[in-house]
């Protein structure tokens, strides 16, 4: 499978304390190492909790934040290109072929624009075109996200938050970009228009060719679009693979605990979930164990002291960061005891 | 409805603008305010700038509709005066001889004067029939000066004055204050305590050694123009302040973060996202600043460190109300202080007005 993006060793680190001097004494550990591919026309879910580093990790892959160390590479005919080391001229080239889309569509659009500016900004920024170009190309792409290319004219807030985040889908898509980065696309939308949005992210990916990382808290909706989930606990990421392994055979303690959080409608048992306890590490203190370790069932003492190897992988996709290989619950197991 | 979509959001603004009750009252008190002053003369029977030693502290005449006999005329009029002295005191006072009446006629041609110092005209929205009957709306000053002439003709001075210094305040404080709120650490840091160091200027003092620096015989309009110097520096520093906490609640949305992304350069970014969204907190800060600049314009004046004749403003014409034989006789003269607070509350009201209308999508 071709790989087009290929994050290495990412560690992102934010000043947190500085001295009398202006010297930083100490960090907050965003993302902490993280490793991943991205297979073209694949849908990779990215989930974990609020404060993981899912939606630092987000915009350091679209260059939008400088990594502390590490990289992301682009793969573009065969070519690998970091983006943080490129400026001017050649950064917006490449920055083309990777897009971002922002999580709620009611504050990512300037209200003072009207709805074909802001769906042209990227043209205005990247190319010369004139303003006939600009409008064909504008009502060319709201069509292809379901608006009516009459209503360029208006302005955001004459839209309900589905339009919004179609009105954001074209904003991403004018420059047919290869990969799109959705840090939580749905999250902001009722229920109903969730559904919408959902049904149009998998349509565009038909449609562009393209390859999405799909940001969410909520499994449920990853379940729904992607082909690999990708678990995040504390800036790392501790379990990735194919949706049907992560979902029915986790091998990771964090993601049984979030499967078994995910609400099943007509429950009529007890809700028996896994309820985590314990303290959340510092994130500005270095970690000696594995990170989860403090609000693991399964804790021992190498968890403590040993860092896990993230190579462990019963297939050749999936990889997680534990000790132990054991059989976790999966989400069937909830479901069959609501039967 | 698809009008109302389109709409812009200055659109959107002026039409709550519309529905707020003081923001309304506010723009017609202004507009009486600036259509006096800017046709100054017209409204003005008598020539503001003529000294006339016959009719010194006359108080203001007492205008009619009915006479004696409560007969009631269409046209209003006046009685002449008759001059009497308490010969106890030998203070000077007036009395109407009901026996003859002037009456007020409407369009008249009479003094000459240039409109906007180009039209040559002579037209005049009143006058008295009667010229030799002296006729003061509002009295006249120690000079034999019409007070409401001279009270219409401040205005301009009082209101180009403060508009023109908020106008510069308000471009130098948001240049000073998107670079601060935009770029952050250390340029943040220097701006801001470079403004620190200007809001730390006692203003008081300050303007008393500007004003004893500018030399007696200097030109009425360059002193004007040092006034409006003066101040602009000290007035920037609150525009750059709210300025920079706007841009800076504006750079963490996610707007300027998807400019960002698409790698836009920074003038874009401050120049079709930023300043647009600041406009109209900006507006609201100029408009709420106009009152403070008037009534600082005016105490200067009072004191008699501003504005020099022939040019004058309100607080100017208010100079001669510091001795307490005026307070006493003449209390008229402190007539301009109604325009100063005619022209307060105006812009006060219009400002909250706006600032009631600037987020239109809230719905209240």
């Amino acid at each position: 499978m071709e790989t087009v993006l290929e994050v290495t060793n990412l560690y992102k680190k934010f000043p947190y304390k500085t001295n009398f001097f202006g010297k930083t004494e100490k960090y907050l550990n965003a993302v902490n190492g993280v490793n991943f591919k991205l297979h073209k026309n694949e849908i990779l879910g990215l989930v974990g909790e609020s404060g993981c580093g899912k939606s630092t990790l987000g915009k350091t892959i679209v260059s939008l934040e400088k990594p502390s160390s590490g990289n992301s590479t682009i793969n573009i005919d065969g070519e690998k290109i970091d983006l943080n080391n490129l400026d001017g001229k050649k950064f917006r080239k490449y920055k083309r072929y990777i897009r971002m889309l922002f999580q709620d569509p009611f504050t990512s659009l300037n209200p003072r624009l009207p709805v074909k500016d802001i769906i042209a900004e990227p043209l205005h920024v990247h190319y010369n075109y004139n303003k006939y170009q600009i409008t064909e190309k504008v009502s060319e792409i709201m069509l292809k996200v379901g608006l009516d290319p009459n209503y360029m004219k208006r302005y955001p807030h004459s839209f309900s938050g589905g339009q919004r985040q179609r009105i954001a889908f074209a904003r991403a898509l004018i420059m047919y970009p290869k990969i799109l980065v959705a840090d939580e696309p749905v999250s902001a939308l009722d229920v109903s228009i969730q559904a919408q949005i959902i049904n149009l992210i998998l349509q565009l990916k038909k449609e562009f060719q393209l390859s999405i990382i799909f940001i969410s808290h909520d499994l449920s909706v990853v379940d729904l679009v992607s082909d690999r989930i990708a678990v995040m606990y504390f800036g790392e990421i501790v379990e990735i693979g194919d949706k049907k392994d992560i979902i029915n055979n986790p091998k990771h303690p964090y993601t049984e605990a979030l499967l078994s959080a995910v609400p099943i409608p007509n429950n009529n048992n007890e809700l028996n979930n896994i309820k985590l306890t314990g303290e959340l590490p510092s994130p500005l203190e270095k970690i000696t164990g594995c990170v989860f370790s403090s609000r693991c069932a399964y804790s021992q003492e190498i968890c403590k002291k040993k860092i896990p190897e993230f190579n462990n992988n019963i297939k050749k996709n999936h990889f997680y960061a534990c000790h132990f290989d054991q059989n976790l619950k999966g989400i069937n197991s909830y479901l069959e005891a609501n039967d | 409805m698809s009008d109302l979509n389109q709409q812009t959001h200055f659109g959107l603004v002026f039409e709550n603008f519309l529905k707020s009750i003081p923001g309304v009252t506010g723009m017609i008190m202004l507009s009486i305010l600036i259509i006096l002053s800017v046709f100054a003369e017209f409204f003005s029977p008598n020539n503001p700038y003529k000294n006339n030693y016959d009719h010194i502290y006359i108080p203001p005449s007492k205008i009619h509709f009915l006479d004696e006999n409560n007969n009631f005329s269409f046209r209003p009029f006046v009685y002449k005066r008759i001059e009497e002295y308490d010969l106890e005191t030998f203070e000077t006072f007036y009395k109407e001889d009901f026996s003859q009446k002037k009456n007020i006629r409407f369009f008249e041609r009479t003094w000459e004067y240039k409109l906007f110092n180009l039209i040559p005209s002579n037209l005049h929205l009143f006058t008295l029939e009667d010229s030799s009957e002296p006729f003061f709306l509002l009295g006249s000053d120690k000079l034999g000066r019409d007070v409401w002439s001279r009270a219409c003709l401040s205005g301009r001075i009082s209101l180009t004055l403060s508009m023109l210094a908020v106008l510069s305040s308000v471009f130098i404080g948001s240049f000073v204050g998107i670079l601060s709120g935009f770029y952050g650490g250390l340029t943040d840091w220097i701006i801001q305590r470079i403004v620190e160091i200007f809001t730390a200027l006692p203003a008081l003092p300050l303007w008393i050694a500007l004003a004893a620096l500018i030399p007696p015989y200097m030109d009425s309009f360059d002193v004007f123009m040092i006034m409006i110097f003066i101040f602009t520096l000290l007035g920037w520093t609150l525009t750059a302040r709210e300025i920079r906490g706007k841009v800076m609640s504006f750079a963490k949305t996610d707007f300027i973060n998807s400019a960002k992304e698409i790698g836009a350069s920074d003038l874009r970014i401050i120049f079709i996202h930023i300043y647009p969204n600041c406009m109209s907190h900006i507006i609201v800060v100029s408009t709420l600043t106009i009152p403070q600049m008037i009534l600082s314009e005016a105490f200067l004046s009072f004191i008699g460190i501003g504005i020099q004749e022939p040019m004058t403003s309100w607080g100017f014409m208010m100079k001669n109300a510091q001795s307490i034989e005026t307070l006493g006789s003449h209390l008229w003269i402190l007539s301009p202080v109604f325009f100063i607070i005619f022209a307060v509350l105006g812009f006060n009201f219009v400002g909250d007005g706006i600032r009631d209308a600037v987020d239109p999508y809230t719905v209240r």
